[in-house]
């Protein structure tokens, strides 16, 4: 594992597709926090909203840059379709660490550099724990989500581009949505439960982990399925 | 009696509703040195990947001798960021070799494919040649049971193509079954013991003798650069190869007058002519 995470890495840092996320994450952070103060937790949540989405572009990206010929030559040597496949999605849940982390620390910093001040009230632990975590949580329901979208599993990249842009939006809007159209409620859990775990903390001050208990567990178990998913229609479709 | 390492029991393969394949058998023995000859599109590199496992079959039934080791040389290796030591190495690695056994390897196989240069250069920026030598150079990092090759002499200059004959033969000798698809016929009889032709979907065993009678000779012309030839030339030549203006053909001996004439017409100018050894 350790050696095909290393070779996912090389892979996918020389072919500096990381680089736009990771730019436009940052910015967002900048601009986001701009001028002070702000609320804790909705300010955490909507930044986690953010790099759901911007998982979700990590995650199509990097499907798009396997190549099969290289993929056949690894799954001959490990024989463990499995594994390989297991890899590349911890890659990108390391990534979606790594994102969470900066998305974090960097409110954090700035809230030092502010003697205290950046947010509305002092910063508890418990926040920095849990907005730690609902980052951790979106970047991975954004890689799965992304990564589902695989050429070999949709052939068509328009269309896949097409799908992937509509399945993420519906699912931060698909609350909204329901509230003008009670009848999309039917349909609405085939989307990423985005809209359902930062419903849960509007208008809080605090976060509380007994509202967030479903979403989370509902947000994990989506994500598991779309891992789960993916590896067995791409074990199955073959080359 | 030889081990069967791999036997292909009524194997049938559709794409879509295309039939590429259909009812094939074939057993691969440690003995085998099988060429897999055809036009394009006939079905060769997908009768490879299917051996290999890699290609799902649409009916029948493939068996695996235990614990088989099977390597593959792709017909188009990628034009990847990584280098040649980069690619190789992280695959040794994640093959189950020390890091000292892939040093060792990768030392020797640049070495002996004159690679050394060129080790550190992002394989995206090395020549068809060039890649293609890695291609073979990452099945032969540690010695297989299957080899399966796919046009692995396309695009390699005659120095490579050697070397890298003698190794497969080597290999060969090693116990190392290889299945090959290939469409110079002038290599056959060097790289393998048996032939098969794909034609009309299914598996057609070749006389190999008949295909060690023909002769071939390769003429060197300079040109046009990179000037292409018209479908009834191409019929007539076994391979083509351009260099810059110089086009290397190698043509059964019964055609070369044909060849030779029609290029002339064509303003090539005539810069070698010989008969080939088999």
């Amino acid at each position: 594992m350790k050696n095909l995470l290393v070779y996912h890495f090389k892979t996918y840092l020389k072919s500096y597709k990381l680089l736009l996320p990771f730019l436009i994450y940052l910015i967002y952070l900048f601009a986001a926090y701009g001028i002070m103060p702000f609320s804790v937790v909705s300010s955490f949540s909507e930044s986690a909203g953010v790099l759901f989405f911007i998982m979700a572009y990590v995650g199509f990206s990097y499907a798009e840059l396997e190549n099969p010929v290289t993929e056949q030559l690894i799954l001959l040597r490990i024989k463990n379709d499995n594994l390989y496949y297991l890899s590349r999605l911890t890659l990108l849940l390391i990534i979606g660490f790594a994102m969470s982390l900066l998305g974090l620390l960097y409110p954090l910093i700035l809230n030092v550099v502010n003697n205290d001040h950046l947010f509305t009230r002092s910063l508890q632990l418990a926040d920095v724990a849990i907005g730690f975590f609902l980052h951790s949580l979106m970047a991975f329901l954004g890689a799965m989500t992304g990564s589902f979208f695989h050429p070999r599993i949709i052939k068509n990249r328009k269309i896949a581009v097409l799908l992937l842009f509509f399945v993420t939006v519906m699912g931060i809007s698909k609350g909204a949505l329901a509230d003008y159209f009670p009848q999309t409620r039917l349909i609405a859990w085939v989307f990423p439960p985005v809209f359902d775990i930062l419903a849960s903390f509007t208008s809080q001050e605090f976060f509380a982990v007994p509202a967030m208990a479903l979403p989370v567990t509902l947000t994990i178990a989506y994500g598991l399925v779309l891992m789960t998913g993916q590896i067995q229609l791409l074990k199955h479709s073959k080359f | 009696m030889d081990r069967v390492l791999i036997s292909l029991n009524t194997i049938s393969k559709y794409f879509g509703r295309k039939l590429i394949l259909k009812d094939i058998d074939l057993e691969i023995t440690s003995q085998n040195a099988i060429a897999l000859l055809g036009p394009n599109g006939s079905g060769k590199s997908t009768l490879l990947k299917i051996v290999a496992g890699l290609a799902k079959i649409s009916s029948g039934a493939i068996d695996y001798a235990p614990q088989l080791k099977i390597a593959y040389i792709p017909e188009n290796f990628p034009k990847i960021d990584l280098t040649p030591a980069e690619f190789i190495k992280a695959l040794g690695l994640i093959g189950g070799l020390t890091p000292e056994q892939v040093s060792t390897s990768m030392t020797d196989l640049f070495q002996a494919f004159q690679m050394d240069d060129m080790r550190d250069v992002p394989i995206k920026h090395l020549s068809k040649g060039t890649i293609q030598k890695v291609s073979v150079i990452q099945a032969l990092l540690t010695t297989p049971d299957v080899l399966l090759l796919d046009e692995p002499l396309s695009g390699q200059d005659i120095q490579s193509q050697q070397l890298f004959i003698q190794m497969v033969q080597k290999l060969h000798q090693q116990g190392v079954a290889t299945v090959m698809s290939c469409h110079e016929r002038f290599l056959v009889n060097q790289l393998a013991n048996t032939a098969y032709e794909i034609s009309d979907h299914q598996l057609i065993p070749l006389d190999l003798a008949s295909l060690k009678q023909v002769k071939y000779d390769m003429l060197i012309f300079e040109g046009p650069a990179e000037a292409a030839l018209d479908a009834e030339l191409d019929r007539l030549i076994e391979q083509a190869e351009w260099d810059h203006n110089r086009l290397k053909v190698i043509v059964p001996s019964d055609h070369s007058d044909v060849v030779l004439k029609a290029l002339l017409k064509r303003q090539f100018k005539l810069r070698a002519m010989e008969g080939m050894e088999q």
